[in-house]
């Protein structure tokens, strides 16, 4: 009877399990192995070289550079995603004018909610090659609409200049991605029940009182996914940069990170490719997701808050 | 009851599954060993068969499908004309590296035009010993002469560029000429002309200026390396070829030489006088190269590709023409005519290849004269075949151009080669070269870059190191 129990499962099990193991587990398993060696890539020929990649990889300045990027990455990409999605959930699903005590959006809160959401329908490819045209400092959208507002526009186009190239890139992703945090706050929002903000509002609260008193505390839950998935996408931004800025040590390697550092030197065609040291700088980033998701756990864990 | 049950399960299965990854992931790593002595394809050596071809082996070409687009179908013709038995298959492909899995498992293709952007970089072949040695095909008697060796039918430059000490690894079969660029209906208009001398040339950008014109367009994001051909074309030209061979054979010292310090600090003119494109800097080639055909740059420094690559967006009238850069003084080393001309478009022949000899017969019919100058009339681009260059009758102005400049310079051609030896060093000087076009290098800045760069990689044991003469 167990037997055949085992064998049920199994036979469920099997197929994903095998898929997971052939197109996940192996690969990585793999570019550990792979990162101890000193693989060209075309090369039938290998060697292990034990830890000689990773002693590379530790006196690498563009490597430095490029995690201190995705260092900075990883601290704004959360924070300006999260707060303005956050922001724009509040405004459209509580914070309009009160008919009575019953809290509603802004007026058109519909709309703006369909139009948030829709650059995160998008490719990050369109997105990257549609911002690379509105950033270009020939006529683009965005340094002529500076010019009209009075702001210079650096000279060298904001994917020109080293001070502006990683702030324009962050802009890009914050835009791509802060609609679906406006859904997944919304949805949030839905599940706290209604008379929760309407006492609040009978007992005078303001706007401000009931975001960081309220709707902040009970949406927690939400926030801590979403510094998640953001660091995450913070820590590989690798197609963004790509299209963006493919070379970036033309701005002094103001925009390289470190998913991107390792392409160049598995693909490039202008470098002698070397897989090995690719995979070095791959394991390094898989453990420093690794320790940044447990990190993160860990930081933002708090007293849920328990209703009724 | 249920609940530790699935416990069990779960414990049992990763256990079963830490047993098997370790064993499943060196498998998998030893996918990438493989083939063994493979035999060579071999037929008898004649007269009409030189490099001793299998005439019934099968022979598998890969070209390059992103900036030429041909598949060489009069080379075709005459290879299954001599070799009739040979089942013949030419493909064109745009990512050259996707082929990495075939050549990792030792199965590459007989023939490759390794090119494009998403080529495979020759120095990781040449370092796993991974290239047939090519110079069977230099010493076999060419097609249209058999008293004429293959080897003295090429430009210059041909078999230095493409050997690795000393040995001959790749076949560059493009001769690209480098220079300064401009409409000749533009600077007709403005009764401009192209000046020899450095002074005259800036003189020339502030006039440009005065016409509402950015007098010298270049890309930052892609290619402000065009600019470092420029650069260092002056310094050749100010200090003689040498200048460029001490670079690439990483002499100490090799990037302070005064007349790369001269031509640096004139490069760095264009930027401080205002001469640049504004706004180049986040450019990309295609992006920069269209605002010059749309007649809002005066000067672009590129090479011969550009017409061909810009044929689309280059308004009727434009009339592309180049001339070479200008000397920086009159005492220069050599003469205002001096041109950067570089093979490029590199075909190899794969070492473990089923059919080495194919490929090279293969080359040497694509080195006859006719085939060169049909190769020249459907693309555009002259080749590495001496005779073919000066026999074709160019249909377009750049074309027309490249060819009277490189007639005018006759022997004085230079070029340099460390951009393909040494990857890293050259990234290097690009990111220094943009700097200075932003100012956030000066000259002297920027020579000590590169030359940081170049002592760091002949510092390096693990980078391999060539040699030319």
């Amino acid at each position: 009877m167990r037997h055949g129990k085992y064998r049920f499962i199994v036979s469920f099990l099997a197929v994903p399990l095998g898929l997971y193991i052939l197109f996940v587990v192996s690969p990585n398993v793999q570019a550990v192995i792979y990162s101890f060696t000193d693989w060209s890539g075309y090369s039938d020929q290998i060697n292990f070289i034990g830890f000689d990649n990773y002693a590379r990889l530790l006196s690498d300045d563009t490597f430095w550079i490029a995690l201190r990027n995705n260092a900075v990455l990883l601290v704004v990409l959360p924070l300006v995603t999260i707060a303005l999605g956050l922001l724009f959930a509040y405004l459209i699903n509580i914070g309009g004018t009160r008919r009575g005590a019953v809290a509603t959006g802004l007026r058109g809160s519909k709309f703006y909610s369909a139009v948030f959401f829709f650059p995160y329908l998008l490719s990050v490819a369109i997105i990257a090659i549609l911002w690379r045209q509105a950033y270009n400092p020939r006529g683009g959208i965005v340094p002529e609409t500076m010019s009209a507002l009075g702001i210079d526009p650096p000279a060298d186009g904001l994917l020109g200049s080293p001070q502006t190239a990683l702030w324009a890139v962050i802009g890009v992703a914050v835009w791509h991605a802060v609609g679906f945090y406006v859904v997944l706050f919304t949805a949030g929002l839905a599940a706290i029940p209604r008379d929760v903000f309407e006492a609040a509002a009978l007992d005078g609260a303001n706007r401000f009182t009931m975001f960081f008193r309220i709707t902040l505390p009970l949406l927690w839950d939400n926030v801590q996914v979403a510094f998640v998935y953001l660091g995450i996408i913070a820590l590989d931004f690798f197609a963004i940069v790509n299209i963006m800025t493919p070379h970036p040590e033309a701005i002094a390697n103001s925009t390289e990170v470190v998913a991107h550092y390792l392409y160049t030197r598995a693909f490039s065609g202008d470098i002698n490719p070397q897989y090995g040291y690719a995979s070095a700088i791959g394991v390094a980033l898989f453990f420093l997701t690794l320790t940044l998701a447990a990190l993160m756990f860990r930081v933002t864990r708090r007293e849920k808050v328990e209703l009724g | 009851m249920v609940d530790v049950d699935r416990r069990v399960f779960l414990r049992q299965a990763l256990a079963a599954g830490a047993l098997f990854l370790p064993v499943s992931g060196m498998m998998a790593g030893c996918a990438t060993a493989g083939g063994g002595g493979n035999e060579q394809a071999k037929g008898d050596v004649s007269a009409k068969n030189p490099l001793g071809v299998d005439s019934s082996a099968a022979l598998e070409v890969v070209t390059f499908a992103g900036g030429l687009k041909t598949t060489f179908p009069e080379v075709q013709a005459a290879y299954k004309k001599a070799h009739s038995g040979a089942d013949l298959s030419v493909k064109g492909m745009v990512n050259i590296n996707s082929l990495q899995p075939r050549f990792a498992s030792a199965d590459p293709p007989d023939l490759v035009d390794d090119s494009g952007a998403q080529k495979i970089p020759l120095g990781t072949l040449v370092g796993g010993k991974q290239l047939a040695d090519l110079g069977p095909l230099l010493d076999a008697p060419s097609v249209d002469d058999p008293n004429v060796k293959v080897r003295d039918t090429l430009v210059d430059g041909t078999v230095e560029v493409g050997s690795y000490n000393g040995t001959f690894h790749a076949l560059n079969y493009v001769l690209f000429v480098y220079g300064m660029w401009y409409s000749r209906s533009l600077f007709d208009k403005h009764d401009w002309e192209m000046p020899e001398q450095w002074d005259d040339f800036l003189a020339l950008c502030e006039e440009m200026k005065a016409a509402g014109l950015a007098p010298v367009g270049y890309a930052g994001q892609n290619a402000a390396q065009y600019v470092t051909t420029t650069l260092l074309t002056m310094a050749a030209k100010a200090g003689g070829p040498d200048v460029l061979v001490k670079i690439d054979n990483l002499e100490p010292g090799a990037w302070e030489q005064p007349a790369v310090g001269d031509a640096a600090a004139a490069i760095e003119q264009l930027a401080t006088k205002g001469y640049l494109l504004p706004g180049a800097a986040a450019l990309e080639h295609t992006e920069a190269q269209t605002e010059w055909v749309k007649g809002k740059v005066g000067v672009y420094p590129n090479a011969s590709w550009v017409e061909n690559e810009m044929k689309s967006a280059t308004p009727k009238g434009f009339d592309m023409v180049m001339s070479p850069v200008p000397s920086l003084s009159s005492d220069d080393a050599m003469p205002t005519e001096t041109l950067f001309a570089s093979p490029g478009e590199s075909f190899i022949v794969p070492a473990k290849a089923d059919n080495v000899r194919g490929g090279m017969e293969f080359l040497r019919y694509m080195l006859a004269k006719d085939s060169a100058m049909a190769f020249t009339e459907s693309t555009g681009s002259l080749t590495v075949v001496e005779a073919a260059n000066a026999a074709v009758k160019p249909k377009t102005t750049g074309l027309e151009s490249t060819q009277a400049a490189l007639k005018a310079a006759g022997k004085n051609t230079v070029t340099y080669i460390h951009n393909l030896w040494y990857g890293d060093m050259h990234k290097a000087c690009t990111q220094a070269m943009a700097d200075l076009l932003t100012g956030r290098k000066s000259a002297e800045e920027y020579v000590k870059a590169c030359q940081a760069a170049a002592d760091k990689t002949a510092a390096d044991d693990s980078i391999e190191k060539y040699e030319r003469k």
